[in-house]
């Protein structure tokens, strides 16, 4: 039977969880882009509701 | 290891927030006047946001008693998967951006009664009933109630008698509703310490409250078509809809243990279905005379 080196184990583990976490990290970032996009076209629709065609025909 | 993407959207406890979504657009709906479709859809998404909002600021005030129970212990905080204050700064964030962004698309009395509602949710529900007093569920369901009100408002920019008996429904639904659970899971509530009905005053005590909250249930639920703004479709499904949830209700007398239990179970879900389909005949029987003049 061969042993396993617990340092190599430990090092092994770490990079599962590291992997994991950038794995996490990049889904969040994702979901929070994608929110702000929404936000952005929620916005533009609703100043666009709410103003109307006087929005491009008032005075500047 | 950081929180999942799919931790956060437990935290809005999306289950809950399907029901404030449904019964908020069955109030636009019978509003008697019409909304701009952008207005309209973000007005829901504003609502679906706010009761999001609240689950995630009950999840954080309740971890503790949440990882006692079986039902809630694999929320993310009590599994461990997601710390609290993450929980409270995402309550917090989408609280005030789901009431300003109502107010900004609809009006502000409708973003006010959102505010009043999760206000109502976290505070005197979550930190202040809830572990107090055996009624938490009666006082705590008005929480729940207003959604058709808010989607009503949102339309019409006004309160009057049609979205309170919508109101009256749901707060007349909730606490039987939680008091069948309560009754078969009663041993997971006396272990997190919570007092509700079952552990407080008796089985036989839940069980006479559950039959005259029922009572009334189906009274109220009968209102709309009795008031006439709902329809003879609506009217016959609501008294059907009555009978069957007091027979249910009668049921749970005279049986002890696992039936008592089994029979509580049906109730909870039976109750479950009671309101989807009371709230779908209102909305097929509104969309039915709005669209194709039919009902009138």
């Amino acid at each position: 039977m061969t042993q396993q080196n617990p340092q190599s184990v430990t090092k092994d583990q770490d990079a599962v969880h590291s992997e994991t976490f950038l794995a996490r990290q990049r889904k969040r970032s994702i979901a929070i882009a994608i929110t702000l996009a929404v936000l952005v076209v929620m916005f533009y629709l609703l100043t666009i509701v709410k103003m109307g065609p006087a929005l491009f025909s008032r005075p500047l | 290891m950081g929180a999942r993407v799919e931790d956060y959207f437990a935290l809005l406890k999306p289950r809950l927030m399907s029901l404030v979504v449904f019964t908020a657009v069955v109030g636009m709906v019978l509003a008697p006047a019409g909304v701009h479709p952008v207005v309209g859809v973000i007005s829901i998404f504003c609502i679906a946001v706010g009761a999001g909002a609240s689950g995630a600021l009950n999840m954080w005030y309740d971890a503790d008693i949440d990882a006692i129970m079986s039902r809630t212990k694999n929320r993310p905080i009590p599994a461990g998967r997601l710390d609290k204050t993450s929980a409270l700064g995402f309550g917090l964030v989408l609280s005030v951006f789901s009431v300003s962004m109502l107010g900004l698309a609809a009006n502000w009395l409708a973003a006010g009664l959102l505010a009043l509602t999760i206000f109502y949710y976290l505070v005197v529900y979550t930190m202040w009933l809830k572990r107090t007093t055996a009624q938490n569920t009666v006082i705590g369901g008005a929480a729940g109630a207003f959604p058709p009100i808010i989607g009503w408002v949102a339309v019409t920019g006004s309160v009057s008698l049609e979205p309170v008996l919508l109101f009256l429904i749901i707060f007349l639904w909730s606490a039987p509703h939680f008091w069948a659970l309560s009754l078969y899971k009663k041993s997971d509530y006396e272990a997190a310490g919570i007092p509700m009905l079952p552990n407080v005053a008796g089985e036989r005590a839940t069980k006479v409250h559950l039959l005259i909250y029922n009572v009334l249930l189906a009274f109220a639920g009968f209102a709309p078509a009795g008031f006439g703004f709902a329809g003879p479709a609506y009217g016959v499904t609501a008294i059907l809809l009555g009978i069957v949830i007091v027979a249910l209700s009668l049921r749970l007398f005279g049986v002890e243990g696992a039936e008592m239990r089994r029979r509580a179970r049906t109730l909870f879900l039976f109750s479950l279905s009671y309101l989807f389909i009371a709230f779908a005949a209102l909305l097929v029987e509104a969309l039915a005379l709005k669209f194709f003049g039919i009902g009138q």
